[in-house]
């Protein structure tokens, strides 16, 4: 009985994992696809329900992407430059205030939480109109910075610092600063380290979270060499597929290498702020 | 950092190093891929001309052809092509038996025709004189009962006397005496009107002799009369035969030559040897004036090019007949084009087709040769005109032309293209005129590609 019982919730997963995995499997396998055959079967008038294998593997595709059209590239390298660029500059500034929330006492302090929370919630689009007049205001428009900067400040990395930071013995902290150390040391020196599952987190979720940004891109910057290759992806389904299929692999790279990267972070974060 | 760490970050930068590198190498192959555009700019031409080209012919104004009239046996030709010639001059010798065998039957028919008129006036005479003998003879039987006249007057006298004896005897109011007296007259005259008596009779023969000559004189006038209706009749079949015998003359002269007829020049001369010509068949072609004039015929779409009374300028040049070593017959044009302003009033509109005349005497073109006519409006100026390359329809129909703009690029500033609709206001086989008010003095409109463009597009211009 309990042996059918493992095997049936086994089953189930397996058949979950599988629907989960099926589109990546789908978009490699389909990246293999000659134009012709995309055509064939995605043309106009010709949507086949799932043609997963490719009649004839063709790198034409890749060739595409690597070769002939550096646009496409360019797109990444964008993605990359301005997903690192918000990552980094989110961990430098949310630690601090992760910090600041969970170990000291200071006035409002509640309330602004409450109020970084109440932002947390809120919808992007919410703020979209505001966050284009400011950045207007400011000369951003346009600029890669008018996609760095607002990201930068995340309420969902405060709260996530703060939670974790608050798991932190205080203990730890009374020690460093009987030793003399000072905030800036004991941020780098104690909380850091401690925290380091918690910054993976932040680290791999704001980085699918940027790397899949549409909105903002399209509002925020003019030209359209500028644009990651999120944008791309959202418009090849209209556009190019065979093209679509081959920069998706492209574009899972970069999130594959990071989470092989901090998956052991990434567990124990996750598992530090479950425990608390 | 852990050994599986390691390697993923190596594994990582080796990806991250291959698309660098792909990145570089694929900046530059799409640089090298890059489709080429030659430009224009506004400005470089302003305006546009309406030319049409076709083939004309030369012919010459008012040409006639002239055919043989009837059978000839040509025993000489004594014309050329291109001579000038007058009204008389003899062109062929010829001999023909049918033409003197009418010649004849037409003098006979005149001579004919005088014998009956002679014939006539001689019939008219001696009826004439019969009938004048008659009315001699009966003037003189009545001349010789004329003596007897005076008798005749008496007669009557009495007759009157007697007459008037008779009515006194009716009235009433006479006495007995003077009606015994009268009757004694009316007896008295009575007597002397019998011994008259014999005289009634001759008085009744004159009259008879009277009718007589009346009835003669008025059968000589009648006999007259009739004569010279005939006669005249005669007479105007005579003459028409004069005139018969006179046209044909100076038709067929009597000298065995066909002469022309009118002043003019020999365009063609279609019978050049000696020999037997039928009638019917084609002798020679004059034209009258030696005027030259140029026919051409445009369709009746590239005619609404040009209207009425507008001035076009025309270029035209002549072929050349040769003829190569295999003896076949080419035409080649001649080198030298001649331009020239025609106003456009002669023209002949048809439902397919249109055409002009126009005169070209000393061009030196020959005529009856093919002339290669190139006909132009005035041009018209206009704001933007360009190469008919640089126009093309998009999906919907739309005239649209493609400008290059510019734009900051993946690695320095790029050039891209853009769609813009235009407003076709003419062309011709060369160029456009077009308006927008997406066009500056400083748009580079696509003129040349080497690949297929679309709106985005990157391209490199070769002739900035």
């Amino acid at each position: 009985m309990r042996k059918s019982h493992h095997f049936l919730i086994y089953a189930g997963l397996w058949i979950l994992a599988g629907l989960f995995l099926f589109p990546i499997f789908y978009t490699l396998t389909n990246s293999f696809l000659s134009p012709a055959e995309v055509e064939q079967y995605y043309g106009e008038g010709k949507e086949a329900l799932f043609h997963i294998f490719p009649d004839r593997v063709s790198l034409a595709a890749y060739g595409q992407m690597l070769v002939r059209r550096p646009d496409y590239l360019i797109k990444f390298w964008n993605s990359l430059i301005m997903t690192t660029a918000i990552v980094i500059g989110q961990v430098v500034i949310v630690l601090p205030a992760g910090y600041g929330f969970a170990k000291y006492n200071f006035p409002f302090r509640d309330g602004l939480f409450f109020l970084t929370i109440i932002l947390m919630m809120m919808p992007y689009q919410v703020t979209l109109v505001a966050n284009y007049m400011m950045l207007d205001k400011i000369g951003l428009l346009g600029h890669y910075g008018a996609i760095i900067i607002p990201a930068i400040f995340s309420p969902f990395g405060v709260f996530l610092m703060r939670q974790t930071i608050r798991s932190m013995p205080d203990e730890y902290l009374e020690a460093a600063k009987l030793d003399g150390a000072g905030n800036v040391t004991i941020l780098l020196r104690i909380v850091t380290p401690y925290c380091k599952g918690g910054i993976a987190s932040l680290v791999i979720l704001n980085f699918i979270d940027n790397w899949n940004m549409v909105e903002q891109p399209l509002i925020f910057l003019e030209e359209p060499y500028q644009y990651p290759l999120s944008v791309f992806l959202a418009q090849a389904v209209r556009t190019d597929r065979s093209l679509g299929f081959a920069c998706g692999i492209l574009a899972m790279v970069p999130v594959v290498l990071l989470f092989s990267f901090f998956e052991k972070e990434l567990v124990e974060g996750i598992g530090c702020m479950s425990l608390k | 950092m852990t050994a599986q760490k390691k390697k993923i970050l190596k594994i990582a930068m080796g990806i991250l190093g291959f698309l660098l590198i792909m990145t570089m190498i694929s900046g530059n192959v799409n640089h090298m891929l890059m489709p080429k555009v030659e430009i224009v700019r506004p400005g470089q031409v302003n305006t546009l001309q309406q030319k049409v080209s076709c083939r004309g012919v030369a012919e010459y104004v008012d040409e006639i052809s002239v055919a043989a009239e009837q059978d000839y046996c040509i025993t000489a030709v004594c014309v050329q092509k291109g001579q000038q010639i007058r009204a008389g001059d003899v062109l062929y010798e010829v001999t023909g038996t049918e033409n003197d065998i009418t010649r004849k039957k037409l003098e006979l028919t005149v001579l004919e025709k005088q014998d009956q008129i002679t014939l006539e006036q001689q019939k008219m005479e001696t009826e004439l004189a019969r009938l004048d003998g008659e009315i001699v003879i009966a003037q003189k039987q009545l001349e010789a009962y004329n003596i007897q006249e005076e008798e005749l007057l008496q007669l009557k006298q009495l007759q009157q006397a007697w007459f008037s004896a008779k009515n006194q005897l009716n009235r009433e109011d006479l006495s007995d005496t003077e009606r015994a007296e009268i009757e004694v007259q009316v007896r008295v005259a009575e007597t002397e009107l019998h011994q008259y008596t014999r005289l009634h009779d001759l008085d009744i023969e004159v009259s008879t002799l009277q009718l007589n000559l009346l009835e003669k004189q008025n059968q000589k006038k009648e006999a007259e009369l009739s004569y010279q209706l005939n006669l005249k009749e005669w007479k105007q079949e005579k003459a028409i035969a004069e005139m018969e015998l006179q046209q044909y003359c100076e038709k067929y002269p009597e000298d065995g030559t066909v002469k022309a007829r009118e002043d003019g020049i020999i365009t063609q001369v279609d019978v050049s040897e000696p020999g037997e010509v039928l009638k019917g068949t084609g002798l020679y072609s004059i034209a009258k004036n030696g005027k030259v004039q140029l026919i051409w015929n445009l369709s009746y779409d590239a005619g609404l090019l040009f209207g009425d009374s507008q001035t076009a300028q025309i270029r035209y040049r002549a072929f050349q007949q040769t003829t190569d070593s295999e003896g076949d017959l080419n035409m080649s044009p001649n080198d030298n084009m001649v331009a020239t302003d025609v106003f456009l009033t002669d023209r002949v509109w048809d439902a397919v087709e249109n055409q002009w005349q126009f005169t070209a005497d000393g061009t030196g073109i020959d005529p009856g040769t093919a002339v290669d006519v190139v006909m132009s409006t005035e041009p018209r100026y206009y704001d933007y005109v360009f190469p008919l390359s640089c126009l093309y329809q998009n999906g919907e129909g739309m005239y649209c032309i493609r400008i290059v703009e510019s734009r900051k690029g993946l690695f320095s500033e790029e050039r891209f293209i853009e769609e813009v609709p235009v407003e076709l206001l003419e062309y011709n086989d060369l160029y456009a005129a077009v308006s927008s008010d997406r066009i500056t003095a400083d748009s580079m409109i696509v003129h040349y590609t080497n690949k297929a463009l679309q709106a985005g597009t990157v391209v490199e211009v070769t002739n900035e």
